[in-house]
């Protein structure tokens, strides 16, 4: 049975329109426009429990939104959403004590003070006992190297540091659902891949369900099996984010080497659309069902070929050119 | 109750953090104490009396005043705004948590430690400017705290509901600064309300800031009659429930508005 279940959930924001300009502003004072931005429309998925789904779109598709209902923040406009058996936005206890939502770029840490007093203070909010909290917040401390830090205030904290100890305070409760909107975001690489790899071994060993949106292909990438697409309040594609390749990707790609003499634009054209150009190396893409063809071609040529590989189009492009087609 | 003892030791915590901040509010208070003193000094001078108030009995008002501000007027459910405003709210939604409650810890956490200040800005200012104050008669004191307690509990929730407007507006100040101008003109903090006696007396206690500093200092210092006292309490608790039960509405119907910008 799903964890997640949710049926053409929509979310319509108003707004009033403002023009720009200080006459517009005093117009503004005595009739104003309302406008409406269709937020999320209609979605439907469901997950089950342990998986780890990346939710990717651009800046606006709705992705935090959706995040947002399914934490019981929002009130939809339309539609149902379940989780754990719960209707998040009714918001109970019973709920609130099985989830946790971090966001990246939101911090949910008290600023001023050591991480350590948030921990506590999540500690009576969750209801843990005395036992439980000692034992989990010991093993989320060392698996994440954070125990010199938990007595330095929060504002003086780097970055990265910060974003492990949100971690640390919204898991102590060991929630069965975990929402991570951009956990990542603004971390150098070296962060980045450290909090990576603890989502991934977290999801691994205590089989917590997580949904992940996040704007660097890496992090879904590198952790999710299963991608949601959501563009324009839609989704787009929902399903393994190999089998995306094969669905979105009409093209493959092939990079040749050349030795010494190199070759010219001329020669190389007529194989394929040229991506890349040096004398000394190609990247040319070709229809699917063409590309055995198309490198046996280049081979039996009079080209100095050195080396031959044929590689499925990077992910990241086959996403951008999702987003681009629809727009 | 424990999470919400937690957060009150949390806040007290913090408030202490910034030390500056609380001196510099400690003395802005001094100097308005200061400035009151004076006035009613001048005022008395002569005559040693005002309208039906002997100079006493003013000084005993206005240093009183001093100590019910810090104890009523408090700034946490001020913030509510912001935070509605910012998406720190929706960080109270997440959580099996009550924001009301919370914020309410967060404000006696805040009210206690300013208490603290003000009983010791008090009596020292006392002290070296040789005031003496009235006695209550031992029959009002339990009215007096009751009083007390019920102001603090209808001020934060007459400020939580003017903060709750931003769910609507994202220009809830405008109406605060209403609420706020009202509030220290209309509740006695500067001056007894009694003074202005007619008809903008009988305007002003019809309002639920009349029983804010007014009321109980007037208790204290027996100008009002002891049947009239519990009266007063009984509209005092009124208010509070009419204004509980309008936090109730206005939050559910807020919270369908609350579109958790800034997160």
């Amino acid at each position: 049975m799903p964890i997640i279940e949710v049926k053409n959930l929509s979310k319509t924001y108003e707004y009033y329109k403002k023009e720009p300009g200080f006459i517009q502003s005093l117009k503004g004072l005595f009739r104003r426009e309302k406008l409406y931005a269709q937020a999320v429309s209609e979605i439907n998925f469901s997950i089950e429990e342990g998986e780890l789904v990346g939710f990717l779109g651009p800046n606006g598709a709705g992705k935090t939104t959706t995040l947002k209902m399914l934490s019981g923040i929002l009130h939809p406009s339309g539609g149902e959403a379940r989780v754990l058996g719960y209707v998040p936005w009714k918001r109970q206890a019973a709920y609130q004590k099985q989830f946790a939502l971090i966001m990246g770029q939101k911090n949910q840490l008290w600023w001023d003070l050591p991480a350590m007093e948030s921990f506590i203070l999540n500690k009576e909010i969750y209801e843990i006992p005395d036992a439980e909290f000692g034992k989990n917040l010991d093993e989320l401390v060392d698996l994440l190297g954070v125990r010199e830090i938990l007595s330095v205030p929060v504002r003086k904290l780097s970055l990265g540091q910060r974003m492990k100890c949100e971690l640390i305070a919204a898991l102590l409760h060991k929630p069965r659902v975990l929402f991570l909107d951009e956990p990542t975001i603004g971390l150098d690489v070296v962060a980045q891949k450290n909090i990576r790899d603890f989502i991934k071994r977290y999801n691994r060993e205590k089989k917590t369900t997580i949904i992940l949106t996040s704007h660097y292909m890496e992090d879904i990438k590198e952790l999710c099996e299963r991608v949601i697409i959501i563009d324009h309040s839609r989704i787009l594609y929902d399903g393994k984010l190999a089998e995306l390749i094969n669905k979105y990707a009409a093209h493959k790609q092939l990079t040749v080497t050349f030795n010494d003499h190199g070759v010219s634009r001329e020669q190389v054209e007529r194989f394929g659309e040229l991506a890349e150009f040096s004398p000394y190396k190609i990247v040319i893409r070709v229809e699917r069902s063409k590309a055995k063809d198309a490198a046996a071609a280049i081979l039996a040529s009079e080209l100095p070929v050195d080396d031959i590989l044929i590689d499925e189009v990077e992910i990241d492009e086959v996403v951008r050119r999702i987003f681009k087609n629809t727009r | 109750m424990k999470k919400y003892w937690a957060i009150f030791k949390i806040s007290w915590q913090r408030q202490l953090t910034y030390r500056l901040n609380l001196l510099m509010g400690r003395l802005r208070n001094i100097i308005v104490l200061l400035l009151l003193y004076y006035v009613w000094l001048s005022l008395t001078l002569t005559s040693g009396k005002f309208s039906s108030y002997s100079q006493i009995e003013l000084f005993t008002y206005v240093f009183g005043a001093n100590l019910l501000r810090s104890v009523i007027f408090g700034s946490q459910s001020r913030q509510t705004a912001s935070e509605i405003n910012d998406g720190t709210f929706s960080i109270y939604l997440l959580r099996p948590l009550n924001h009301f409650g919370a914020v309410f810890a967060r404000e006696l956490a805040e009210r206690s430690l300013y208490l603290f200040f003000a009983v010791i800005e008090t009596l020292v200012l006392a002290f070296l400017l040789g005031v003496k104050f009235a006695a209550p008669a031992p029959a009002t004191l339990s009215p007096i705290i009751l009083c007390v307690l019920l102001s603090l509990c209808l001020y934060f929730v007459l400020s939580y509901l003017v903060s709750m407007l931003a769910f609507w507006t994202r220009e809830a100040d405008g109406p605060r600064f209403l609420f706020e101008w009202l509030l220290e003109f209309s509740s006695g903090a500067y001056f007894p309300l009694d003074i202005l006696r007619g008809l903008i007396f009988t305007a002003l206690s019809c309002l639920p800031f009349f029983y804010l500093i007014y009321f109980p200092l007037s208790i204290y210092l027996g100008k009002i009659a002891h049947g009239r006292i519990w009266l007063g309490l009984g509209i005092e608790t009124a208010w509070l429930a009419l204004s509980l039960w309008l936090i109730y509405v206005v939050w559910r119907r807020g919270l369908k508005k609350f579109t958790g910008e800034g997160i």
